[in-house]
């Protein structure tokens, strides 16, 4: 991995594009130029940026401090302050350290502020540091990403639909049966039924290997 | 006393959090990476890009009323001076206030390179796709007594309504204005003419006329109008086929009659390749046809299978020295030799 890549697939201007031969050379900008182009007060670099890394930086705070608003706050007053001290930017080698390791720092500020008991945030920073959950390989795309959404592709649309309401929107299966008009029982199955599929699929998904 | 339980609210659902995530095993943490990414498409970015750019602009603005208010009370803290102060210097003050003004409008700039087209949604709503080798500037803040965009190349829009802020597309030659609509505007400076497609909804396009003065042309849906910038001249006809300009935002390729010089020059400037017509008289030639999305090679093959006696030959380009740009690929349609 020489060369780290920004792809600029999640911006709202989407390419539209049917050559791939094309793609390959326009789709990515070198990371380095992006900065360069900040520090240059590029607006279009600082949005292309943000729009990269902000849901990531956004669900990663929330997950330290648990409240996805406050979350929000905490991203976007970071890249305030970006924009704002952009020509103080040091040649950073890798945005993506240094944007996660200010957004953890604000997050534990943030708690600190609100008084939180020390002990409580000391294990809660060791949990950050150590725990594979939280390492921003997971938060950007990235291969690792890239596994994961592989493996939901092997669901039925119904089934991926049902395990997403169950797992992810808090749904009871009563809700869900309700919701879909089907039977709670097969609501039941089809649970299950995803995640003996995930459970084979994602058998050889190792969060180390991606971690260096 | 609210507060405290809330501390101490947080701090059990902390400590329920970090258990839990101890006594997870392997699979369930997979789950749970599974559910991270889910939470991140769920995250809301135009919104959040929209509030940092206003917060951004409106602590700028908030500081510069502050040196605004300093510098009126300093001048008031002089009485004696301040009549002679305020005759002398308010001209001066004044073209101050109009360079803040202008200095808070930056500029965005769009641009879809040849072989590519570019989806954009402007801070209004305004949906615009913007076809290939086109320009596209705006200002921000964008919505202001007019929403202006200038355009150099081709654009189909649909605007957001507005009637506070009439939306106004400016060309080269001439602009047009807006409520809400949609429409197809094919301006490309190397063209001589200017072509308005409306699908829906009213446009207002404004130019010279003949004798140079300004004149304005109202449009209602289905019609298309060529303007000729040589010499001023406005064509209007009503289209049965409406979806033929507009179609290219939805990557859908119409050939309608089209002739071999003309497919030449979609084929440009659709996939940024090179075309060559080998044969003379192999240039008249028509087509008439629709891809949707079709990759290049699909398409010469389709049209390769629908005209015998002619083939499409396509030279991927080369490496340039250095490595890092490539000469631009090559399609050669020739004139098959009879057997």
């Amino acid at each position: 991995m020489g060369v780290k890549y920004v792809i600029l697939c999640r911006t709202h201007v989407k390419y539209f594009i049917n050559l791939p031969f094309i793609m390959a050379s326009i789709f990515r900008i070198k990371e380095e130029i992006l900065i360069q182009r900040l520090i240059n007060d590029d607006q279009t670099a600082f949005e292309l940026l943000f729009r990269y890394y902000y849901p990531g930086l956004v669900v990663y705070a929330s997950r330290i401090i648990g409240d996805k608003d406050e979350a929000e706050e905490i991203v976007q007053d970071f890249f305030v302050r970006l924009w704002r001290g952009r020509k103080e930017i040091r040649k950073a080698n890798t945005l993506k350290n240094f944007f996660f390791t200010s957004v953890k720092n604000r997050s534990l500020n943030y708690l600190k502020k609100e008084k939180i008991n020390e002990k409580i945030l000391q294990k809660l920073q060791n949990l950050v540091e150590k725990e594979r959950l939280y390492q921003p390989d997971l938060f950007v795309e990235s291969e690792i990403q890239a596994r994961v959404k592989q493996a939901f592709k092997k669901l039925q649309p119904r089934t991926n639909q049902i395990f997403k309401l169950s797992r992810y929107e808090g749904l009871t299966n009563d809700q869900i049966a309700e919701s879909l008009n089907i039977s709670k029982r097969t609501v039941e199955t089809q649970i299950s039924n995803a995640l003996k599929i995930l459970r084979g699929e994602l058998k050889d998904y190792q969060f180390f290997m991606l971690l260096i | 006393m609210g507060v405290n339980r809330n501390i101490s609210e947080t701090e059990s659902r902390l400590t329920a959090y970090i258990g839990q995530l101890s006594e997870k095993d392997a699979f369930d943490k997979k789950l749970e990476s599974a559910k991270i990414i889910y939470q991140i498409a769920q995250v809301n970015v135009d919104r959040a890009f929209q509030e940092v750019s206003s917060k951004i602009s409106g602590k700028t603005n908030i500081y510069k009323l502050f040196t605004a208010i300093t510098r009126v009370a300093a001048m008031l803290s002089i009485p004696l001076l301040t009549f002679t102060l305020w005759t002398l210097f308010c001209p001066k003050n004044q073209a101050e206030n109009i360079e803040i003004a202008e200095a808070q409008i930056t500029w965005q700039e769009i641009s879809s390179p040849v072989g590519m087209r570019s989806h954009i949604v402007l801070p209004d709503g305004t949906n615009l796709w913007l076809n290939a080798g086109s320009n596209l500037r705006y200002s921000i803040p964008f919505v202001r007594g007019t929403r202006e965009v200038q355009l150099s190349g081709e654009a189909y829009l649909d605007v957001t309504k507005n009637e506070k802020s009439p939306f106004i597309v400016k060309t080269e030659n001439s602009e047009v204005e807006v409520l809400g609509t949609k429409f197809n505007i094919n301006a490309y400076p190397e063209n001589a003419i200017i072509q308005m497609a409306l699908k829906e909804g009213k446009i207002k396009f404004r130019f010279k006329d003949v004798s140079g003065s300004r004149k304005f042309i109202d449009l209602s849906p289905n019609d298309v109008m060529n303007y000729d910038k040589s010499n001023n001249k406005i064509y209007l006809i009503k289209a049965t086929n409406i979806e033929n300009y507009i179609a290219w935002h939805q990557n859908i390729l119409i050939l309608d009659d089209t002739p071999m010089t003309e497919l030449a020059k979609v084929l440009r400037q659709w996939y940024g390749v090179d075309v060559t017509i080998a044969n003379e008289d192999i240039k008249r030639y028509k087509f008439t046809t629709t891809f949707n999305n079709e990759p290049l090679h699909r398409i010469l093959e389709l049209l390769e299978m629908s005209s015998p006696g002619i083939s499409f030959r396509y030279i991927p380009g080369k490496p340039t020295e250095g490595g890092k740009n490539c000469s631009p690929s090559v399609v050669i349609i020739t004139k098959n030799r009879r057997v």
